[in-house]
């Protein structure tokens, strides 16, 4: 962000923005989620070798919900990239498996020049909605109204009778019943 | 769902992580504590235990089981780091094997024929098997139940290291009670008892550490 456009980043600013993020700061978790998700997938895009831009999509977000799950792995005296780069390698690794393809991925090549090409759109992925179907009713309603009708959590709470306490715990649980759905789902 | 939504749905998750290595060295040991109380409540404490300790050969009956315990204790917690690729720590939990290994052999090699059996089998197999596993259920119940929070990238491996860490944490425990000092009764059945516990651990790992 305060880098000029097409430089490099900083290693520090992750790390930075996820030690803020880890002190309660969703804005700066936010935008690290955001600058995050273009190198991603300039990495699984690399990376691909053949698989179509919908399933690079896909490892993407699987590769933004293991990071957001599993952030209490970070240690925060270490820089984030290598372990976000680990993360990511293990969903590529993961994703060309249940296509049943073996795939070596060498973490040491993943570096920053890998960010895709600004302009290119995330592609909607088709099956989102029936696996968030697969969800228990609430999770699944809970969900739908705060990503796909982009409602705001106060107006989303109120729908589902759910006061902030409550559908702060219930997004938790639901993302998390939605990693495990996507992992069995095998998308 | 477009990845912009997904993340602004988790951007809207504002339940913060808990640090899963201190809690896997927490949970451990606190699910390790009534079961060894209850065991050694059940079979008692050794009458020459301070003897025993300081006894060379004895001494081992702990020295071995802790010396695989503790480095796999610190690399099971290590390898739920997703970054993770090697643990040295390993080496030494390797080294107290081996040693473990070579002089078992050594009694095999030494012991008369005739007597080698007798001494395999010793008299109380059967309660230190059953102690050394039934003593390891929870505390290993419990850490892969925390470990599920973490990234490991080899799930399996993270498994066996905490089955062997809490399989040897447990013989160690055994130990107190256990009063069979030939090396050759020990060596094989603490040795087995934590194998078991380790394979447990491991295919526990392989099924539930998976993420």
């Amino acid at each position: 962000m305060r880098d000029g456009k097409g430089a490099p980043k900083a290693q520090s600013d992750w790390s930075d923005m996820m030690r803020s993020a880890l002190r309660g700061d969703a804005a700066a978790y936010k935008r690290l989620l955001t600058e995050m998700a273009p190198v991603l997938r300039g990495i699984v895009r690399a990376r691909a070798s053949g698989m179509d831009l919908d399933w690079c999509e896909d490892v993407v977000q699987d590769s933004l919900m293991a990071i957001h799950l599993k952030r209490g792995t970070w240690d925060p005296g270490q820089p984030l990239r290598p372990w976000v780069y680990a993360i990511v390698r293990h969903k590529i690794v993961d994703a060309f498996r249940r296509k049943g393809r073996a795939v070596h991925v060498p973490v040491d090549e993943f570096i920053d020049q890998f960010e895709a090409e600004p302009g290119t759109d995330p592609l909607e992925n088709r099956d989102a909605e029936t696996l968030i179907d697969r969800l228990p009713e609430r999770d699944a309603a809970l969900l739908r109204c705060l990503a796909l009708e982009e409602r705001g959590s106060e107006e989303c709470g109120r729908r589902l009778g759910l006061a902030p306490g409550a559908l702060r715990v219930a997004l938790h649980r639901a993302l998390k019943r939605l990693a495990v759905i996507r992992k069995e789902e095998g998308l | 769902m477009k990845t912009d939504q997904l993340i602004a749905i988790l951007a809207g998750d504002t339940v913060l992580p808990r640090r899963v290595v201190p809690r896997i060295f927490g949970f451990t040991a606190a699910g390790l504590v009534l079961p060894a109380a209850m065991a050694l409540a059940i079979l008692g404490v050794r009458g020459d235990l301070m003897q025993a300790m300081a006894a060379p050969v004895t001494m081992m009956k702990w020295l071995l089981p802790l010396g695989v315990a503790l480095p796999a204790f610190v690399a099971a917690a290590r390898l739920t780091r997703p970054q993770t690729r090697r643990v040295p720590m390993l080496w030494i939990a390797l080294v107290a094997g081996i040693a473990a290994v070579t002089w078992l052999l050594l009694s095999v090699i030494t012991t008369p024929a005739p007597e080698l059996w007798p001494g395999v089998i010793g008299s109380s197999r059967q309660a230190c098997l059953t102690s050394i596993i039934s003593i390891s259920a929870l505390p290993l119940a419990l850490a892969i139940r925390v470990m599920r929070d973490g990234a490991s990238p080899a799930p399996m491996h993270c498994g066996a290291c905490i089955g062997l860490a809490v399989g040897g944490l447990s013989a160690a425990i055994y130990a107190l009670h256990c009063t069979e000092d030939a090396p050759l009764f020990f060596l094989t059945w603490y040795g087995l008892g934590i194998l078991i516990v380790t394979g447990i651990g491991a295919v526990a790992g392989h099924y539930l550490l998976r993420w």
